[in-house]
């Protein structure tokens, strides 16, 4: 027996609630198993995965055991928990960009762990340790990579470093918090092969936290599915996939497997057209006296999106997906082509739900803020006439409606019935977007790209920082916001699934060559 | 190379830039020298005459040339009010003065705020932290020349460490001067160090969170090599770059202050030589501390490209 966790729970402490995130949690673990562990954010798992480290944050308070090789480390102290981590239990995050220190060359960050349980090492042999490792976790020109600071190599090669990191010591346990997330798909794929075979090699344990039951079922044979602080469900990986017994797993299943949507045939006229489209940006002469040169995103786009359609636009990081949709918005002028756009209010859904909302203002505010601006007169009344503020009043839009700007009550009104748009309780009004979810929060973005009636979107990655559960809603409320306002959409994902359920049509980007 | 290289063309060009405003903006001034010489009274012709011995009445493009011409080889003309002495006797013979205040103040600043600034990072209490803040709120709220009186009263009337006035200048006793130096000092370096050791403990609280730390832990470090081996050489990256504006603060800071303790450095040179109309040392001690300052913030830069290796091009 490797890992036996009995009854763990876990509760956070701040000055005015207690938060029980896991609820009593016991499973067991075989040496050489490799054992997943599913379920959304707020499901408990990321905080069992921190208390199985021992790195839970201060607040944080824990009972029961977690005995590993027989000893338990729910008491130990600091001190002797420090020679565990790193020797007999490691780590690989989520974010291999943050988890090294941006300052030290990477080959030192890698040495320091074997510095720390074995002093007697020599420089020589700790160097010498490390490019094997970085060999056996298949990083190219390991010399080279010894010193690179950690912004100088991709993703996937940082991933790996960290896994070299953490495989130094030979630990009996390896535990992956997300490691693939922060990743592209492709490499996504190497990174749990590589976990696979170093488990095969070494007989390493693995556990792997996730919120992708893709991933898991790719790597582990057996899994938890974690909901709500508890186990929900435990046992063989294909077994749940395909006899889920608990309703919350069924979702999660149901949520992958969804079908895509039909294809319909549009007879309206264009909403935004984009003819010849090549965009690049010019890049500082490196030498004195050389000249610009230009680099090319993208060359020779052309599609259109009519109204009341959905547009796909997928493509591999670096093909230009975000700089059309800032060149579309008139934020990036670099481009030959034409760009027509019939919406002159185009609004805009980004990927981080949290950085478009002002967290010092309250919900209410900051969705009202975009409806004070409106000078149009036209504009307005569409406001009005979508809101149907004469309604929800009781006034007469002939005579009580100023036609040049909205009063404060009738702002109030849009705002309220904005909120019950997307599916939002009207209490949001007075709430601060750090008490809000992920899910809410994005509920609260789409709420403020429409709140001023505009009738184009662009929608950059809306569902990729989500749970899959919740992607599901959201993507859901996209499409009847969209059916019921007659929206015209660009919709940006890296996700095949997702864009083959959204879109009618599909536009693929190919990265330009130079 | 080639980032240093960019650099110091664009230091080139500062320079010159800073040195045409600085005659410029003297050279706009209704009041022009040869009325301060002579005074309000003087007869027109006189005035005339002096102009023409002065080169006064050339056109502002050729008095330039021929001030920068003379500044780059080290001659800024003659005094007006010393009559006969050359401005670069004047400034020379103060310059040392200045120099080892402001490297006082500086060393005082970085000896002092480092060390006070890890402490007080590591405070984790709420009356600590509270404490601490008002403290540095209170330091950096205090203007230097103010600071200024109040060491002299304690020190030199009441306690009698210094004789007020009683300098020596670091050419003839270094070591005096210095023990006379460290209390304006003291007065220029205070604020300072409030701000820096600020500046110090939000980087080191913001670093604390970083994701690298979690995964140091997660090596297995102690938390005295969590913090030096790691925290503390990035958290001092950022103030790397505030020191460039704390020494540009001390420059400027030491001329008011050596006013207070009757240093006579640059900074009193420049006070006097503005109320005599004095135009060829105001403009001399001006470039003279843009140089100062603009070198220094240049060696900043590269400074921090030596440790950051995300800046290096």
């Amino acid at each position: 027996m490797l890992l036996q966790v009995n009854d763990l729970k876990v509760e956070y402490h701040t000055k005015t609630k207690i938060s029980y995130a896991v609820k009593g949690v016991s499973f067991r673990m075989e040496k050489g198993d490799i054992l997943g562990i599913v379920g959304e954010s707020g499901s408990g798992k990321s905080t069992m995965g921190l208390a199985l480290m021992m790195q839970l944050p201060q607040t944080a308070r824990f009972t029961g055991s977690v005995l590993f090789k027989d000893r338990d480390l729910v008491p130990m102290t600091f001190e002797e928990l420090r020679k565990i981590k790193g020797r007999e239990i490691s780590t690989v995050f989520q974010e291999p960009m943050t988890s090294l220190n941006p300052l030290v060359r990477v080959g030192k960050q890698v040495e320091e762990i074997l510095k720390i349980h074995d002093r007697s090492l020599t420089r020589e042999v700790r160097k010498d340790k490390v490019l094997r490792m970085f060999r056996n976790v298949e990083l190219q020109n390991p010399e080279e990579v010894y010193g690179k600071y950690p912004h100088e190599l991709s993703g996937g090669m940082q991933q790996r470093v960290m896994i070299a990191m953490a495989l130094m010591n030979h630990p009996d346990l390896l535990i992956a918090d997300e490691p693939t997330t922060a990743l592209d798909a492709d490499v996504q794929t190497q990174i749990l092969d590589l976990l696979k075979s170093i488990n095969e090699r070494y007989g390493t344990s693995i556990i792997l936290i996730s919120h992708d039951l893709r991933v898991v079922r790719q790597l582990c044979r057996k899994t938890l599915v974690m909901y709500q602080g508890m186990i929900v469900e435990q046992g063989d990986v294909e077994q749940i996939f395909e006899h889920p017994q608990h309703e919350y797993t069924k979702g999660l299943i149901s949520a992958l497997t969804k079908g895509e949507k039909e294809s319909e045939d549009y007879e309206t006229d264009a909403m935004l057209q984009v003819k010849d489209l090549t965009l690049y940006y010019n890049i500082k002469p490196e030498k004195l006296g050389q000249h610009r040169t230009r680099k090319y995103i993208c060359r020779d786009m052309n599609f259109t999106v009519h109204t009341g359609e959905i547009v796909g636009l997928v493509g591999p990081s670096g093909s230009g997906k975000s700089s059309i949709s800032r060149a579309i918005l008139g934020l990036h002028r670099d481009y030959t082509g034409q760009i027509l756009l019939k919406e002159p209010n185009p609004q805009m859904i980004f990927q981080d739900s949290a950085s478009s909302l002002n967290p010092g203002r309250k919900i209410g505010w900051i969705l009202e803020e975009p409806l004070k601006n409106l000078k149009d007169r036209e504009q307005i009344a569409h406001v009005r006439k979508l809101s149907r503020v004469a309604e929800l009043l009781g006034t007469d839009p002939a005579k009580e409606m100023p036609p040049d700007r909205l009063t404060a009550r009738e702002r109030k009104a849009i705002v309220r019935d904005m909120l019950t748009r997307v599916e939002l309780p009207g209490e949001f009004i007075s709430r601060y977007p750090d008490e809000l979810s992920g899910g809410q929060k994005q509920r609260v973005n789409i709420a403020l790209a429409l709140i001023a009636g505009s009738g184009f979107v662009i929608a950059d990655e809306p569902v990729s920082a989500l749970d899959v559960t919740i992607q599901g809603q959201i993507l859901e409320l996209l499409l009847h916001l969209q059916k019921e306002l007659n929206l015209s959409m660009l919709f940006i994902s890296h996700d095949k699934a997702v864009v083959d359920r959204m879109c009618d049509k599909v536009v693929q980007l190919i990265p330009a060559g130079d | 190379m080639r980032y240093i290289l960019k650099k110091l063309l664009t230091l080139i060009v500062a320079l010159l830039l800073i040195s045409i405003v600085v005659f410029l903006a003297f050279s706009v001034l209704p009041a022009d020298a040869s009325i301060a010489k002579l005074g309000q009274n003087a007869t027109p012709e006189r005035i005339a005459a002096l102009r023409a011995e002065m080169g006064l009445d050339q056109p502002v493009l050729v008095q330039y040339f021929r001030w920068i011409s003379g500044a780059v080889r080290g001659d800024f003309g003659t005094s007006y009010q010393y009559t006969g002495t050359r401005v670069v006797d004047l400034v020379g013979g103060r310059i040392g003065t200045s120099a080892v205040l402001s490297l006082i103040s500086l060393v005082m600043v970085v000896v002092i705020s480092i060390p006070v600034g890890i402490f007080a990072a590591k405070r984790r209490s709420a009356p600590g932290r509270a404490a601490m803040t008002t403290v540095i709120h209170i330091t950096m709220g205090v203007p230097s020349f103010f600071l200024g009186l109040l060491i002299t009263y304690l020190f030199s009337l009441v306690l009698r460490w210094f004789t007020i006035g009683k300098y020596s200048s670091p050419a003839e006793d270094l070591a005096a001067s210095i023990s006379y130096l460290v209390f304006p000092a003291i007065a220029i370096s205070l604020p300072k160090i409030a701000m820096t050791v600020k500046f110090l403990v939000s980087s080191i609280r913001s670093e604390l969170h970083k994701d690298y730390v979690r995964t140091a832990y997660a090596k297995g470090c102690s938390r005295n090599r969590v913090f030096y081996g790691h925290v503390l050489k990035n958290s001092l990256v950022p103030v790397i770059t505030f020191m460039g504006i704390i020494i540009a603060e001390i420059v400027a800071g030491s001329i008011v202050v050596e006013k207070v303790f009757s240093v006579p450095g640059i900074g009193m040179l420049l006070v006097t030589a503005i109320t005599n109309r004095d135009y060829p040392v105001v403009e001399a001690v001006v470039l003279l501390i843009a140089v100062v300052v603009i070198v220094i913030n240049f060696l900043v830069d590269v400074i921090y490209q030596i440790i950051d290796p995300r800046v290096r091009l």
